[in-house]
């Protein structure tokens, strides 16, 4: 990594986010241990080519470096070489202590380049795994995702097979001067920020993604307070109103791909499927559902004891258990849960002295951990790498939402300068 | 026409002057005085007592329409009580009427943090609203529900639902039809004040009212 990238990212990282000690998540694979410091060092040689897709070669290997660095499971080391021979000088590498060099070469045609990389093993002085990608032309609005999936791939070959997250987009909702919102989404390394079109609405909530990342459901208040659900395909911008009442919130897609939300009705909000079902208790509000991976069970905020607390239980049984803290007489408030990819942690957000900090609990409410000690961050939504989170921010430097890792404690801006809030992470884009 | 005269006049007492001897000075008809137009009637103060109570039924008529009907019931009690007999003050007592019917039907309640009972201070505005409501059948409310920033935003949406719900159903239990009322929430998206203290959040964790048929304004 570039000295002054890695002076960048040093000033972002300690403050906002406490390191954790490393999770007994599986993601330890030959011989990895993921603490800060101790990742294994990778270089991104630079990427060869002919003269008319130099441009382009030179792109790929700064999205492959970042993305690289961005999954917080190596140490990015500068090449060493401007060339790197076939096979490479492994002794070189080895004494620089890069353990995975990542060689590439850009061929075929401007508008149909051919992306070939390979993985080394320096330690063990041996190309690990190769494959060729084609991509889209370099002025194609796809070409940077193309490379991100490549990146995502490397991620997957070093790790044993681990989920990558950087061909991913981030939805949120941005608060402008006025009091309005509006829906974006942006590339998870903070390129493409693009605004959805969402009609008339005053106000957007909740945007979150179907589990094959093309279409977005979210929620509209228009000046009336009439609420509306909507879902809009990201691929035709064809969008659609599915439901509209008093009160329409937290629009989520179970693993199986059926819309659940968040229905008030009466001055009473139950959570709801697209066919009818009611999935929470009549006794008291219900929002926020979060799904296993397997679709069994639900987490959600709700407030039978009066304050609103994160519950899980099985989807369509009773009872529900509390996995955050709940202080009998003290004004405590958890919200927002996001039940993990792999199905193995939930984070929230919840007050802890009057300040919203993100934590994340084991779904059975064992081993909750505080992830975030500065100024306001709420809102946290799982990479699909089950690692990395997304959420917003309020300190007295302004607004922001960030991307934290909850292995190694890294963190960085992804958008800053703007109220950007209830970020929905995507599955990996295809 | 003066000037001409004077210069008139000059040369001929240069004249008179260079031929020596006393001549009579001459005598110059001056133009009669332009007949001034008769004085008006002598004014009696009344329509200086319409002109100022017309203002301020015309600044009450503002104070109705941008809501402030504390203001609108100061504007015309002062016309009724300084103004007596002027149009404006004969209309008065239905426009107070009016405003204070308005001020009533439009007075916020508050709620407890994270809470949406109703409190004695909010039952007693509730039971005049509807006192006026019962008196005024053409009279339909849209019910607000506000929270403060302290929740979750969502979480605050539902909170907001529920606490116009109370509000509306406190209304119900004192006979107001419910197809009268129509129950929004806001969550924690207008706040009335800004700050993050208890007391802009007291402020803001409220039910506002608003008129949308009735002809009270």
């Amino acid at each position: 990594m570039p000295a002054a990238l890695v002076a960048v990212l040093a000033g972002l990282a300690p403050g906002g986010v406490i390191a954790q000690e490393p999770s007994d998540d599986g993601s330890v694979r030959l011989g990895i241990t993921y603490e800060p410091g101790r990742a294994p060092a990778l270089s991104v040689a630079p990427v060869g080519a002919p003269s008319d897709l130099e441009v382009a070669a030179r792109e790929v290997r700064l999205i492959l470096e970042r993305d690289l660095d961005y999954s917080d499971r190596f140490r990015i080391t500068p090449p060493l070489l401007e060339r790197v021979s076939d096979p490479p000088n492994y002794a070189l590498w080895n004494e620089a202590d890069v353990v995975y060099l990542v060689a590439a070469d850009l061929t075929g045609t401007a508008t149909r380049p051919v992306l070939r990389v390979g993985l080394h093993d320096v330690v063990y002085g041996t190309m690990t795994n190769v494959q060729a990608f084609s991509l889209p032309s370099p002025a194609s609005p796809t070409f940077r995702m193309a490379v991100h999936r490549v990146s995502d791939r490397i991620v997957s070959w070093a790790t044993g097979g681990q989920q990558g997250m950087a061909a991913t987009r981030i939805a949120f909702r941005r608060r402008s001067s006025d009091g309005r919102s509006s829906l974006w989404i942006v590339d998870s390394d903070g390129e493409n920020l693009t605004r959805v079109e969402t009609g008339s609405a005053d106000a957007v909530y909740s945007p979150s993604f179907s589990p094959d990342g093309a279409r977005i459901a979210y929620t509209s208040r228009s000046v009336d307070a009439t609420y509306g659900l909507h879902e809009v395909n990201l691929l035709t911008g064809r969008r659609e109103e599915i439901a509209s009442g008093q009160l329409l919130l937290t629009p989520e897609y179970t693993p199986g791909g059926e819309l659940v939300w968040a229905w008030g009705r009466s001055g009473r909000t139950s959570i709801v499927t697209e066919r009818g079902a009611v999935l929470s208790d009549t006794g008291a509000d219900a929002l926020n559902p979060t799904f296993s991976p397997d679709g069994r069970q639900m987490a959600y905020v709700s407030d039978p004891a009066g304050q609103p607390q994160i519950y899980v239980r099985e989807v369509g049984r009773a009872p529900a258990r509390r996995i955050s803290v709940y202080v009998r007489g003290e004004r405590s408030n958890a919200a927002t849960p996001d039940w993990s990819p792999d199905g193995r942690r939930i984070a929230y957000s919840a007050l802890v002295a009057g300040q919203w900090r993100i934590h994340t609990v084991n779904p059975d409410g064992t081993d909750r951990r505080q992830i975030t000690s500065r100024g306001d961050s709420e809102m946290p939504s799982w990479a699909p790498d089950s690692r990395h989170l997304v959420f917003s921010v309020a300190d007295s430097r302004g607004n922001s939402m960030w991307i934290a890792d909850t292995v190694t404690g890294r963190s960085r801006i992804l958008t800053s300068g703007f109220i950007d809030e209830l970020a929905d992470w995507s599955t990996p884009v295809r | 026409m003066n000037r001409m005269h004077s210069v008139f006049t000059l040369a001929i007492g240069l004249a008179v002057v260079s031929c020596g001897g006393n001549p009579e000075p001459e005598v110059f008809e001056f133009p009669p005085p332009v007949e001034e137009p008769a004085p008006a009637p002598v004014d009696d103060g009344s329509a200086r007592l319409e002109a100022m109570a017309a203002d301020l039924c015309a600044q009450a008529a503002q104070a109705m329409q941008a809501g402030d009907y504390t203001l609108a019931r100061q504007r015309l009690e002062e016309v009724l009580a300084s103004y007596p007999g002027t149009t404006c003050a004969d209309g008065a007592p239905a426009q107070l009427e009016r405003a204070m019917a308005m001020q009533t039907l439009t007075a916020r309640i508050y709620f407890g943090f994270n809470l949406s009972e109703i409190t004695d201070e909010a039952a007693g505005i509730l039971a005049a609203k509807a006192d006026v409501m019962n008196q005024h059948q053409a009279v339909m409310l849209t019910v607000e529900g506000h929270c403060d920033e302290r929740g979750s935003l969502e979480y605050n949406q539902a909170l907001g639902l529920r606490r116009a719900q109370a509000a509306a159903d406190y209304l119900g239990s004192l006979g107001i039809d419910g197809a009268r009322l129509r129950v929004v929430t806001f969550g924690e998206e207008r706040p009335l004040a800004m700050g993050r203290n208890e007391s802009a959040w007291a402020q803001n964790r409220r039910s506002e009212f608003v008129v949308t048929a009735g002809g009270l304004r």
